[in-house]
């Protein structure tokens, strides 16, 4: 189909304003928040799962590819057009369609941004668990497709434990159901797979999560160390004892200068690493759990700690925490941002592993983290103008995963392996475990069009565990 | 009866002791067929060598675990070979700082459970599914099934990190996969674990499991309250859903159940309904949440109240986990079923049952997690009562499970005998995604050896 052709069609279906097709237009959508760029054929935006299907019927007549995009936040490559290709935008599907407190459930659309859900849930005592950092512009469709995490995750499970139903529009445009207000369906689990995969297996225009009573009383409070490895060890010391916080958070003195200019939380210079720990539930035993912990950073060396007595004082603890990814754009122009996942207790030795690696490579790294479920997310900082630099720091951010894996982690906690963490994937799995992914692939999308060239390596099964791709 | 060749092959493989014939595969039968061998692996390659034997003489296998769900599944088209699982029985690795435990899929759970005990402070995985002592972890993921403490701590969906299975494709090209890991995020890759759980191994077969534990808590207690009048227990469960209580699991059960099996104090035959609340934490928190509960359930007009603690409460829960099996032996014909429907919608359709069972003139003994919108419902039905309702129970469950549909949740039937299994599509039909799941089964097992037609729409 020609290009002309097939634009006139994607307008037919969208209308004339809502289709982007133009070079200037298009620069907008080749990036997201990873370092890759890719520029798309057009941009659509759609307002139905109808659209989104004939969209996508259009794509598989002219034979090419097609992907979702929310607010573009993601941190793998995951919304870049890889393979060029029209680009669903799902921005405009962005309405809560019902609140239903008796059942403890809402119905939104894919481009509801995370924290108008919660702003609508707030005031009527109930929230939504996961809680990505950047809640604030991501959407819950972008929050599915990556299977996002949260501060709150620690306690609460990623999205995938708070996801029940899904409405999908399948790689052949039909639309279909998964799962619902109730807890179980019976037949495999679409569900579960579908949210994670990153738009490759088809784009969701419907979501049921499960919505949850607001906790009785929180409790936050920040911990202030002098050593990195000293807050780490408070993290294992926690967990062991059996107390399970809300969210376990960490950051060390680079991001904290960085964030400290830019938001002014009060946050010390001088400290080398400060846990952010909430407490929530019954107000009834809060004393006694505050009181152990207390104890458990002092047994590691803390050097002062600060209880929020107030809502905002609370909220000032964590809008640094929050903005800490977009802050440390003060100190260089680029990061890069990982976020391999250890077994906790493994912690305190990956991230003295990690500092090594940014002194072998010559490469500034913060940290800021979810320390409680072992999800790091260093920040290797450089100028990506500098082609010498950006090889750097893709071969130290390789080296971080592997350190990773090596202790029994993975590649990635919450932020998904798009194209920045595909070829890692080889750390963790054979050729016979990614041929299982394949299989759930093509079984969904056999042509291969749907958001191609994300999440599993292309592999040669018939040559065995030689063809890796190494 | 085995041929010879295939018969030294399997004793190759697993060994004399490994091997069940003739006699020995009675008390294996699915559906009344008896298979005509049980084998024993020992390790997950012996699975993978039973796997490959099995495509090259397109043989059906069907995994087995504890049994206890093997009533579950429609009517398999063909039986070869059992494989059960409970030889692979080993604790890989238990990490209390990082909170997860991997195990080989045949070890029972209540094994697990007692050495995570013993560890420090005291561990458990938090699942507690029906017969929850004798399930293998592994059967409980196939099935997945789980129980009142679902409501706080979710099912296996929530609870499985990692997940290590034998994939059975062409001949010569069997696969022993892993999925997942053992951190509690991971999102590198499919989340391939979740298409596993609760696919009765009509995809794979698990050999080995990672999941999450929880240390023990600091307290337990469990409040019980009779209720004259059905509805009652129900206004207390709404209520409580609508505070910031932070309980266990709310179960809601009626006068058939308690009949059953509760010879304690706890108990009498007067009350029409009952609820059991039950609480974990810490103290202090345990404590208030039975005063508000106790201020709660005497204001909505209960006529008995006692709280359980120690051994009493563990066995209490333990006694409601055994009703499926209790009323099985009661007859050998008996019928049971799961339904799973919006929370609100639990009281209503439970009075649904319950009128039915009224109507037809059969007792149903139902218990629900009432919090999650999950209503158990099984008739004692031994072979004589079965004949003479057949009829009249088929139309039942066909009604309920329309009903069920149009609350927008799912009916499924348990366990039933055999010629009940011909009138009644045990799963119910799907719409939309059901050729997706066709095309997995397909995918993943293209030989059609594992569990043959007993899955959703005859997978």
């Amino acid at each position: 189909m020609k290009k002309k052709k097939l634009i006139r069609k994607m307008e037919s279906i969208v209308g004339k304003g809502n289709v982007v097709h133009s070079p200037t237009g298009l620069i907008v959508y080749e990036y997201d928040a990873s370092l890759h760029r890719a520029l798309p054929d057009a941009v659509t935006f759609a307002t139905s799962a109808e659209q989104v299907s004939s969209l996508i019927k259009l794509a598989n007549s002219a034979n090419i590819p097609f992907l979702p995009r929310g607010s573009g936040t993601n941190l793998s490559g995951g919304t870049v057009p890889a393979k060029g290709g029209i680009v669903i935008e799902l921005s405009r599907m962005n309405h809560i369609l019902d609140i239903d407190l008796k059942n403890q459930r809402a119905l939104v659309e894919p481009g509801v941004f995370n924290q108008t859900l919660q702003d609508a849930l707030a005031p009527l005592g109930y929230y939504y668990a996961p809680d990505p950092a950047s809640q604030k512009v991501s959407t819950i469709g972008g929050n599915v497709g990556e299977n996002s995490g949260g501060p709150l995750c620690l306690k609460y499970g990623v999205t995938t434990n708070h996801v029940l139903g899904l409405e999908v529009v399948l790689p052949d445009g039909q639309i279909v159901q998964m799962g619902g207000k109730a807890l179980e369906y019976p037949g495999y689990d679409l569900k579960g797979i579908v949210v994670g995969s990153e738009g490759t297996l088809g784009i969701v225009t419907k979501i049921i999560v499960r919505i949850m009573r607001l906790a009785e009383e929180v409790k936050t409070f920040l911990a202030i160390y002098d050593s990195v490895e000293d807050a780490g060890q408070t993290v294992s010391d926690i967990i062991a004892a059996g107390i399970m916080p809300a969210t376990l958070e960490m950051m060390d003195k680079l991001v904290l200068k960085a964030v400290e200019e830019s938001v002014h939380a009060g946050y010390p210079l001088d400290a080398e690493a400060v846990l952010i720990i909430e407490l929530d539930g019954l107000a009834e035993g809060m004393n006694h759990l505050v009181q152990r912990i207390i104890e458990i950073c002092k047994k590691n060396r803390v050097r002062e700690m600060e209880v929020a007595e107030s809502d905002e004082e609370r909220d000032r603890l964590w809008v640094g925490r929050k903005g800490a990814f977009g802050a440390v754009g003060r100190l260089y122009p680029s990061y890069m941002v990982n976020d391999g996942t250890v077994p906790r207790a493994k912690l305190p030795q990956v991230l003295k592993k990690v500092a090594e690696i940014g002194k072998k490579y010559g490469v500034p790294i913060g940290n800021v983290f979810h320390a409680g479920d072992g999800n790091l997310h260093p920040l290797i900082l450089f100028d990506e103008r500098d082609k010498n630099q950006l090889e750097l720091v893709k071969r130290a951010s390789y080296e971080i995963l592997q350190a990773c894996v090596d202790v029994g982690g993975t590649i990635s906690g919450e932020h998904g392996i798009g194209i920045e963490k595909l070829q890692a994937m080889w750390f963790l799995f054979g050729w016979k475990d990614l041929d299982a992914m394949w299989k759930v692939k093509r079984t969904f999308d056999p042509r291969n069009l749907c958001n191609p060239g994300k999440l599993v390596p292309e592999i040669e099964t018939e040559k065995g565990p030689t063809a890796r791709a190494r | 009866m085995l041929d010879k060749k295939i018969r030294t092959r399997l004793i190759e493989i697993v060994g004399k002791a490994g091997l069940k014939e003739g006699e020995g595969v009675k008390g294996y039968s699915i559906d009344d067929l008896l298979p005509r061998a049980i084998l024993f692996p020992r390790i997950p390659e012996e699975v993978e060598q039973i796997v490959i034997l099995a495509l090259e003489e397109g043989l059906n296998i069907i995994p087995w675990g504890a049994g206890t769900q093997m009533g579950l599944g429609a009517l398999p088209s063909h039986v070869d070979f059992v494989v059960c699982l409970t030889h692979l029985d080993r604790i890989l690795d238990q990490d209390t700082e990082n909170m997860s435990i991997t195990a080989e899929a045949g070890m029972r759970l209540g094994a697990i459970q007692e050495s995570l005990r013993h560890i420090g402070p005291g561990f458990f995985i938090p699942l507690d599914p029906p017969c929850a002592e004798e399930v293998t972890l592994g059967g409980a993921v196939a099935a997945n099934t789980s129980g009142p403490s679902r409501f706080m701590y979710g099912t296996l969906r929530d609870l499985v990190l990692g997940i290590e299975v034998v994939i059975p494709e062409e001949t010569g090209k069997v696969q022993k996969t892993h999925a997942g890991g053992k951190t509690v995020k991971n999102v590198s890759g499919y989340d391939m674990s979740k298409l596993y759980i609760g696919s009765l191994g009509t995809l794979a077969i698990i050999v080995e499991v990672t999941c999450r534990i929880l240390p023990l808590p600091e307290d337990r207690a469990t409040v019980v309250a009779g209720f004259p009048r059905s509805e009652a227990p129900w206004a207390c469960v709404q209520a409580l859903l609508e505070s910031q209580l932070l309980p266990t699991s709310i179960e809601v059960y009626n006068r058939e159940t308690t009949s059953l099996f509760f010879k304690h104090a706890a108990y009498s035959a007067k009350e029409e309904a009952w609820a059991a609340v039950r609480l974990q934490g810490i103290k202090e928190a345990v404590e208030r949440e039975i005063q508000e509960i106790e201020k709660l359930i005497r204001s909505t007009g209960a006529t008995k109240f006692s709280i359980l603690r120690g051994s009493k409460e563990a066995d209490h829960w333990k006694q409601l986990g055994r009703l499926g099996f209790e009323v099985r032996n009661t007859g050998a014909w008996s019928i049971g079923l799961r339904v799973s429907v919006p929370i609100s919608m639990a009281q209503k359709i439970s009075d649904t049952i319950a009128e039915e069972g009224v109507n037809i003139n059969v007792p149903f003994y139902q218990l629900s997690h009432a919090g999650s919108g999950i209503v158990y419902a099984h008739v004692p039905l031994y072979e004589g009562l079965y004949k003479e309702r057949e009829e009249t129970l088929t139309q039942t469950v066909n009604a309920l499970r329309k009903q069920v549909l149009e609350m927008g949740g799912s009916l499924v039937v348990e366990y039933a005998p055999a010629p009940f299994k011909e009138r009644v599509d045990v799963w119910g039909e799907l719409e939309g995604v059901f050729p997706i799941m066709k095309c997995l089964k397909k995918k993943f097992d293209p030989g059609t050896i594992l569990n043959a037609g007993r899955y959703v729409g005859g997978i």
